[in-house]
Formats: C-alpha cells, structure tokens, sequence
C-alpha cells in the first residue's frame, strides 16, 4: 500500500481525509502541524503529501521546500490543499516545488482522482 | 553648426569694428604714411568704415525672416 | 500736404528709405559747417560725430528695436516720458530729463542759429559781424529766429494728440536730407575735382605743409578723445531728442530699423567723404586770412564766384540748421509740455473740474509757448555765448548734456534692479557735472563769470577746477568732463539702485520693459491708428494670467457661443470677452488696461495715466486677495491628501478583512463538503459513522453561523449602529450565571475554577446580554487555553479606583508579547507574508473589546510566557452607588 500523510490543524478536515484515503487504498498518516508533519515524513517517506499552508509553528512552504530538497524525500508528490486561492497563491506554491494545488471547499471526488494519479 | 541669430550676428560686428576703429588697433594705421598720395589714417578709417556698411547690408539683407 | 497724403494711403511714409532718410536730421548745421571748421583745426578727430552712430547701428537692432516696442504698447512719445515711465511714472524724474534736455540742446539750438546767420552774412557779402553784441531790433537773426518759432508751431502743434504722428513733417525731413547731401557732394565735388586735380592732389598739397600735414593723423594726445567723443557720440544717436523723435516716436514699422541699420552709415560716410578735403583746400586756400573754417564751405565757392553752387550750398545748410531746429524744438516742447507744466497745471485740480475741450485748447497754447519760448532762449545763448566758440565745441557740449540720460535708459532697458531713486540720483549728478566742467567754463570764457574760478577751482580748491576735476590731467578738458560725469553717473545709478527698494509699479514696468518681447512679439509692426489687434496677442495675454489650459478652453467656449471659429484678426466681441475674463483675476480696471496695451488705440487721454497710476494700487490688493486664496487652496489641498490617505488605509484594511473572514468561511465549508460527498458515495458507511458525519456537518454549520454573526455583530460596533441596552447590572450576578452555562465544558475538560467575587461592587450600568457575551468568552478562552492536564481558571471581580474590574486568569502557555495587541484585532494580523496562525484567532476578542468599550472601559491582556493569561476589563462605576447586597 502506498503511504500517504496529511497535514492539517483542522481536526474535522484530518477526519474526511482520513477516512476517504483509507477507503481508497493507502495508509493513512495524519500531522497537525509542520513539525508534526516533518517527523513523520522523515520516519515513513510517504509518497504523497497532502498540505495545508496556514499552520502554526511551521507552514506548508517550509515543509515542501524542505521536502523537495532531501534526497530521500524528494520522491513524494506534494499537493497544497488550502484556502489560499489568489493566484499569487497558487503560483508560489507551485514555485517552492508543489506538484499540485488545490483550493478549499474541494471535491471529494476530484481530489481522489488527483491522488491516484499521482501516486 | 547651428545658425547664428541676427543679434548675436550683430554684436560681434558692432565688437570687431568697435576694435578696429579704436586704440590700440587704430594706431597700427595711425602713421603719416601716404598711399596714392591719400593719407593712410584716412584711408583706413574710411575703408574700414564702408565695409562694415557692407557687411551690414548683407547682414540684414540676407536675413529676411529671423531676428 | 504730406500728412493729408499721409491720411489717404500711407504709402509715402510707410517706407525704410523714407525712415533711414529721416534719421540724417542728425547731421545738422555741425554737420555742414561745422565739421569742416573742426577737420580744419583738428584733423582727424571730428570723424568721431559719425563713428560713433555708425558703431551703434549695429546694436539698434537690439537697443532701439527694443525701445520702439515699448513705446508703441506704452504709448510713449518722448525720452522724459520713456524714463519716467520705466521707472514707476513718477513726476519728478519727467522733470529733470527735461530739464537736462532742453539745458542740454539750448546750445545746440544756439549753433544753428548762428550757422544760419554767418552763412547769411557769407552769402550776402556782408561786411564780418563784431562779436559784440549787436542791436536786438536789427539782427536778422533775431527775424530767423522768430519765423522759425512760427514755422515750428505750424508743424508741430496742429492738434493736441501727441501720439499722432507727423507724417509730413517725416518726409520733409527725409527730403531734406537728401538734399543736404547732395549740396554738400555738391560743392565737396567741386572743391575736390573743380579746384583742385582730386583728392591725391589736396592731400599732397597739405602734406607739404608741416601744421596741414599732422592733421592726417591722431596725436597722442588725442587718443583720448578718440575714445570718449565716439562713447557720447554713440549715445547721442538715439538719445538726443530730435533722434528719438524720427528714429522712434515717428517709426511706422519695426522693420524698417533693417534698412535703416546699413543705409545711415552709408549716407554718413558719404556726407564725409569731402570734409577733410575742403578743410584742407580752405587752409591751403586762405592761408594767412582770418577766415573762420567754420565757413569753408560757402566761402569757397563764393571765393571763386560760383554764385550759383554759393546759394544752393547756402540753402543745403539752412536747411539743415531749420530741419534740426524744427524737429528739436517740437520734442523739447512737447516734454516741457508733459511733463513740466501738465503735471503742474493739473496737481491742483480734479479730473471733473476740466472739461475735455478746454484742455485742448490749453494744451495747445501751452505747446506753442513752450516753442517761442525755447527759440528765445536759444537765440539769448547764441548772442551772449556761441558766438565765440566754434560750432562743434558747443555741439559737443549739447552731446555730453545727452548722454547723462544713457546709464538710465540703457539700465532701464536691461537691468530690472534699476530703481527710480537711482535714476535720479544718476541724473543729477551727471547733470551737475557736466554743467560744472562744461556750461560754466563757455561762461566764463563770454566774460560773464570771474576767470579765476577757472584757474583756482570753485573757492580756490584745486580739485574742484573745472577743467581738471579732482585733478584729473590725463585727459583733455572735453574728455575729463565725460569721463567724470559719466562715471558718476554710472556710479551713482547702480549704486542708489541697488540700495534702494522697488516699488510695485516700479517693478511691473521693469518687468514691461524689460522683457517686451516676450510679451507680444507680433503687434509692435501693426500700422498706427488701424484698430488691428491680433487674436494671438488676446490669447497670449489671456494665457499670462489665466494659464494655457483655462484660456483654451475659454477661448473655445467663446467660439461657439458665438457661432464662428479661429480668426487671425480678433474682432471687438473677442477683446471684450477677454477684458471680462482677466477682470475676474485681476479686477476690472486693470484688465481694462492690460487688455488695452494689446489693442491699438487713436486716442491719448491724459485720464487714462491717471488711472494707471490707480491701477497699481488696484493690482496689489489684488494681488493680497489672490495670494490669501492660494493659502486657503494650499490648506484645503492639504486636509484632502490626509483625508485621502486615511481613506486608503481603512480601504486597504477593509480588504485585508474580507479576505480573512472569507478565508475563515472556507474551512467550515471545506468540511462540510467533503463530509456531504461522503455521506453520497459511501453507502457502506456503518451508522454510527454516519451519525458522527451527519454531527459534524451540524456543527460546522454551527460555526459557520457563529462567524457570520460576529461578523455583522462587528460590523454594527464599528458603524456605531450598535445599541446598548443600558441598565443598572450587578457585576458579580452575570458572572455567575455565565459560570453556570459554562459548567458542563468545565466538567467535560476537567478545569477547575476559582471564584473571588468581592461583596460589594456598586451596581454599573450596562447591557447583561452584551456583558455576558464578554463574561462567556474570556471563560471560554481560559478553558480552551490552560493547562491541558492540569487545567485552572480564577475569576474575580474587585472595586479599585473608581472602577469595577474583572480578571479571568488561566494557567495555559500565555499570549506572547508581540501578539497581546493583535488578538484583540481579530483577524487583522493579516499581512500576506504571514502564514502562521496565532493560536486562537477569531473575531471573539475583538467584540468583546467593543462591547466593553461602548462601555466606556477598557480590555486587555497581561501575561508572561508560559505563565498563563490574565485578561482583564473595567467598567466605570457611577458615584452614585445604591449598595446592592447579595
């Protein structure tokens, strides 16, 4: 099975995510924030990344560039999943190395396809 | 080159002959030295005063439109 | 004849040969005698008459060009009126260039006079006149002098408008010049190639005689004359009133200076081509004779009896002594005339008084006067003085009177820092010079001053001799007198100038007059009288004050009300609509004026330099009002770029907000969706998992309801359209009863709280619902932050300086310094750099510090790291405090 983490700090968006990658086949590993979500990463080498942007103590960009930059880790496809939807958004996490971005409220459905394709 | 105006045109001849026509340069010609039996100061003054009429006249004549 | 002819086509004066012509009336009597008399004793020298003009030709381009233009917008008519205008219209200076002028040109007057009369003595064979003074009643002079008075008044004084110009009188002149010319090539010719074999026959013929011979160079004794005789002579070319007269009141077209600049050198080298030749032919010829050289040039030809050639050299040399006579007396009288005795005449009187008809008439008598009187006393000077001196030696004098007026008009033209205090100053000290070292000398000489005062110097002061002032010795008598009152003069004008302040209308005409050709370059070359005023001057004066924007657009709302487009010819409505413009900035009497000077006007009215001279005052209140606005506008502009900026940054707030908030709806959103599409595709889902999803959803719609009211909550605290119910509230009463909506949480977290509620809080006035809101949510901070394991709330509530104040404190990590501001702004962290929440946002705190201070009180966080929070607020508690017992 392929590994994939998510990182959120809301509980009720790690919960749908949780379950909906769970029912589609992968291992499921959960982070609250960026810390959280670098020690995993480190430990489980995941193939994909799902990332919020806005978390306390590291954000997102710091864990995609961080990702993107270990050798051992650059191998996971990172997809940004925030609120942030301007399109200077959108172009800089594309240029800290994300491989996909996707904006809050997101469909279930197309976000799965997404992950399949990617993994 | 650009085109000199007319004063400036002017000026330098009212300077140049202003010059020629007074010391020192005047007492260049100031001898008692007859040429044609016509005294040189004289000739001088007068030839130097008919071509700066010349050179007026062209001047001004010439230069129809610009002041 | 001429100025009829005139009147019908112009087409006689408006000529540059007719003007160049006019401008010979220089070369008077001088010119035809005297010059000669002067080559005979000199040499050389009196060549310097004609270099000095010709030298300056050049330069009228820029000197008189410059000066005809101002004189045509000014309507000026003379030098005194030319000087005193510049320098702020002022009486006094009028007076004394006139003064000046009319001392200054007696003598020259004189000289005519007495060429007129020796040249008739000559003609007529008559016996050579005593020097003493002869019956008046029978002096022919004395009847020449008496028809002139009378030609003169019928030339000059047919009308009293003096800015009309003497069409006929300009072509006589021109015509005569001509004919001076030729008698005098005439009888030079003859001389020249009849008497002798040409010029290299004279001329060597002279050089044969040592005393002729060293006349055909300069001394060097002289080379200082050389020098200053030109300098005068250059100034009097345009200076001596005569010349102003022809060269600039009478000038018809600006353009005309082209012709006239190289055809007036020409006609003067001509006229002395044959001088030092008869000079010389005379001394060959009457050697050892007492002829007076003055003559030569009648008495040679009368010596050889060509009767016919004597009388038409007789008549080229009367008619340039009348020809100068004439024109010199019609400008002296009509400066002693304006400004002598007008000013004079008028001081006493107010404008009403006059009727416009007898000021004519007046005016009229007072010129013709003025002309007999001038004639008189030039004919007294002659009698007494002239006749002992040579001709050019008294001219002389009349050229250094003139040249005083050079420093002041020559800075009035270019200098704007020349004030009228220093004009004047200028002027009498050149003056007072130039009278001490030159008139009182001749006075001397005709025996009616003592002679030692020329010896010893005024009270026996060697430095006050005349003729060696302050014991210059370098130079000649001549020249040290104009070096010394043009020096001093100079000195005098730039000094007092530079020390002395302008005046307002002093510094309007400095600025006139010295840059009139950046004014109006196109009007100076419309005809006289031709109501001719150019749509481009309207415009160009319109744009001075109106600037280039508002006069187009102006301009253009004037072309279509009245239906008609562009013309190169403004027509009368244009004038007056651009009189009514400028009246709105400038006031209507100068606007009247400044619009005006654009358009050419028949009449000179002496009202119309009164109200100049009102004008001024109008123009600087004017001015004071314009200047006050501005200051207003400055300020007004001032208060709209603050405003404008405060504007900007509540916009730029008011979008960092929506974003936030709109970014904070998305979260619940986010979860709602993804549960609902759950919910749709996952029917295997157990009940209990759909019962945990289906709670959920609720729940973020709960929050999502929550959000949107603190939102419009904040909102109508921030419009001020909140409304506080306000009643007399027990502190202590809604704290407890928020305790107890807030047990089941406290239960549930395991937080236990501390309650110090002190017993006797005086009642506050308030709104419970909104207290409680405030009570409720730093209750629930507390929870949410403290300790997770070992969770602890305090509460209490204490009376201190006059307030009522309330702490809630937890045991939590704390609120770190930087963010103890920003927590109670909601989401107004948001700079788009930050991507790190702080802990707890949310628009909670933010109301709350609303609500208390609607209250008049105020809210805040104290707290150490990891130390806990302590939130505190106080309320105001009225004096009057009914003790409320629990």
């Amino acid at each position: 099975m392929k590994k994939i983490l998510i990182v959120d700090d809301e509980p009720n968006i790690l919960l749908s995510l949780d379950f909906l990658m769970k029912k589609n086949g992968f291992e499921v590993f959960i982070a609250r924030d960026g810390e959280e979500a670098l020690d995993i990463a480190q430990r489980e080498k995941p193939t994909i990344v799902i990332l919020d942007i806005m978390m306390p103590k590291v954000d997102g960009y710091e864990v995609c560039q961080f990702l993107k930059s270990q050798a051992d880790l650059s191998h996971a496809r990172v997809i940004f999943l925030s609120a942030k939807s301007k399109d200077t958004d959108i172009q800089k996490g594309y240029d800290v190395g994300a491989d996909l971005y996707v904006t809050k409220p997101f469909s279930t459905r197309t976000l799965v396809k997404q992950v399949k394709e990617l993994a | 080159m650009q085109q000199p105006s007319l004063k400036s045109a002017l000026l330098i001849l009212f300077a140049v002959f202003a010059f020629l026509l007074q010391f020192p340069l005047i007492s260049i010609a100031n001898q008692e030295h007859m040429i044609s039996n016509i005294p040189q100061l004289y000739l001088y003054i007068f030839g130097t005063w008919l071509l700066m009429i010349v050179l007026l006249g062209i001047l001004l004549e010439r230069n129809r439109l610009n002041p | 004849m001429g100025e009829r002819q005139a009147r019908r086509g112009r087409s006689l004066v408006n000529n540059p040969y007719i003007y160049s012509l006019s401008l010979a009336v220089f070369c008077t009597a001088w010119t035809y005698y005297g010059s000669v008399g002067q080559a005979a004793q000199q040499g050389i020298p009196f060549l310097t008459t004609y270099l000095g003009p010709t030298l300056m030709a050049p330069l009228w381009w820029i000197v008189l060009r410059k000066i005809i233009r101002i004189c045509k917008v000014q309507r000026i008519t003379t030098l005194a009126d030319f000087i005193s205008a510049r320098y702020g219209n002022t009486i006094w200076l009028g007076v004394l260039v006139t003064t000046v002028c009319v001392l200054g040109i007696l003598p020259y007057i004189s000289i005519q006079l007495k060429a007129v009369a020796t040249s008739l003595d000559i003609l007529l064979e008559n016996p050579a006149p005593d020097k003493s003074v002869t019956g008046f009643a029978t002096d022919p002079a004395l009847f020449i002098t008496i028809a002139l008075a009378g030609f003169t008044i019928l030339f000059g004084t047919r009308r009293v408008d003096v800015t009309e110009r003497h069409e006929g009188m300009v072509t006589a002149i021109a015509f005569e010049s001509l004919f001076k010319l030729l008698a005098f090539l005439a009888v030079g010719a003859y001389i020249t190639f009849g008497i002798f074999n040409g010029f290299g026959d004279i001329f060597s013929q002279a050089s044969e005689l040592p005393s002729l011979r060293e006349l055909f160079t300069l001394d060097e004794s002289q080379y200082a004359d050389w020098f200053w005789l030109t300098l005068v002579a250059m100034f009097a070319i345009f200076l001596l009133p005569r010349q102003f007269q022809v060269a600039v009141k009478e000038n018809v077209d600006e353009n005309h200076l082209r012709r006239a600049i190289w055809l007036f050198p020409l006609y003067l080298i001509l006229i002395n081509l044959f001088v030092l030749p008869i000079a010389l032919g005379g001394n060959l010829l009457f050697q050892g004779q007492s002829v007076d050289a003055d003559t030569y040039v009648l008495a040679i030809p009368q010596f050889f009896s060509q009767n016919g050639l004597t009388l038409f050299t007789f008549l080229g040399g009367l008619s340039a002594a009348t020809s100068m006579i004439i024109v010199s007396t019609i400008a002296l009288s009509t400066m002693v005339n304006n400004n002598l005795l007008v000013p004079i005449w008028l001081s006493g009187k107010s404008l009403q008084e006059l009727k416009r008809k007898r000021i004519n008439r007046a005016l009229l008598n007072s010129r013709r006067l003025t002309i007999i009187g001038i004639l008189l006393f030039a004919y007294l000077y002659f009698k007494l003085v002239s006749g002992q001196f040579s001709l050019v030696s008294i001219g002389i004098v009349s050229f250094v009177a003139v040249a005083q007026l050079a420093p002041a008009t020559l800075g009035g033209l270019f200098w704007k820092r020349g004030t009228h205090a220093g004009a004047f100053s200028g002027l009498l000290v050149g003056f007072g010079v130039w009278f001490y070292t030159l008139i009182l000398p001749t006075i001397v000489q005709a025996e009616l001053l003592p002679a030692d005062f020329l010896e010893n110097g005024l009270f026996g002061i060697s430095a006050l001799r005349p003729q060696s002032l302050f014991g210059l010795t370098v130079f000649s008598p001549l020249s040290q007198a104009i070096f010394w009152s043009l020096l001093l003069n100079t000195g005098c004008y730039v000094g007092v100038s530079l020390c002395t302040r302008i005046g307002v209308s002093e510094r309007k005409q400095a600025e006139l007059f010295v840059d009139i050709f950046r004014y109006s370059p196109r009007t100076a070359s419309a005809l006289e009288g031709m109501k001719v005023v150019q749509a481009a001057d309207i415009q160009e004066l319109l744009t001075k004050f109106l600037g280039t924007r508002q006069t187009e657009a102006s301009l253009k709302t004037f072309y279509r009300q009245y239906q008609t487009s562009y013309q190169p010819k403004a027509d009368y409505r244009l004038v007056s609509y651009a009189e009514r413009l400028l009246a709105g900035v400038i006031g209507s009497a100068s606007a009247h004026v400044m619009v005006m000077s654009v358009v050419r006007k028949d009449d000179l009215r002496l009202e119309d330099l009164f109200q100049v001279l009102d004008e001024s005052q109008q123009l600087v209140y004017a001015n004071q009002k314009l200047k006050q606005k501005s200051e207003e506008l400055e300020q007004l502009s001032h208060q709209l770029k603050r405003a404008n900026e405060e504007l900007k940054k509540i916009d730029h707030l008011k979008d960092e907000f929506i974003s936030t908030v709109t970014h904070e709806m998305r979260t619940p959103i986010t979860s709602i969706r993804a549960f609902c599409e759950i919910l749709q595709d996952s029917p295997e889902l157990s009940d209990d998992e759909q019962e945990q999803f289906l709670t959920t959803i609720i729940k973020e719609t709960d929050r999502m309801e929550r959000l949107i009211n603190q939102v419009l909550d904040l909102e109508k605290f921030e419009s001020g359209k909140q409304k506080l119910n306000l009643q007399e509230v027990a502190m202590n009463d809604i704290i407890q009863d928020a305790l107890k909506s807030v047990s089941q949480l406290l239960k549930e977290r395991g937080v236990t709280i501390q309650v110090n509620l002190s017993a006797n809080l005086p009642p506050v006035q308030a709104d419970p619902d909104r207290l409680t809101q405030v009570i409720l949510n730093l209750i629930s901070n507390a929870i949410k932050f403290c300790d997770s394991d070992n969770g602890q709330v305090r509460i209490s509530s204490y009376l201190v300086d006059g307030v009522v104040k309330v702490n809630v404190l937890d045991n939590g990590k704390g609120v770190p310094a930087e963010s103890q501001e920003m927590i109670f702004e909601g989401f107004f962290q948001a700079h788009d750099q930050t991507t790190k929440k702080p802990i707890g946002s949310g628009l909670g705190l933010t109301i709350s510090r609303k609500i208390i201070e609607h209250h008049q009180g105020r809210l805040w966080v104290e707290s150490e790291p990891n130390q806990g929070a302590k939130f505190s607020f106080t309320l105001p508690a009225p004096r009057t405090a009914k003790k409320l017992t629990y």
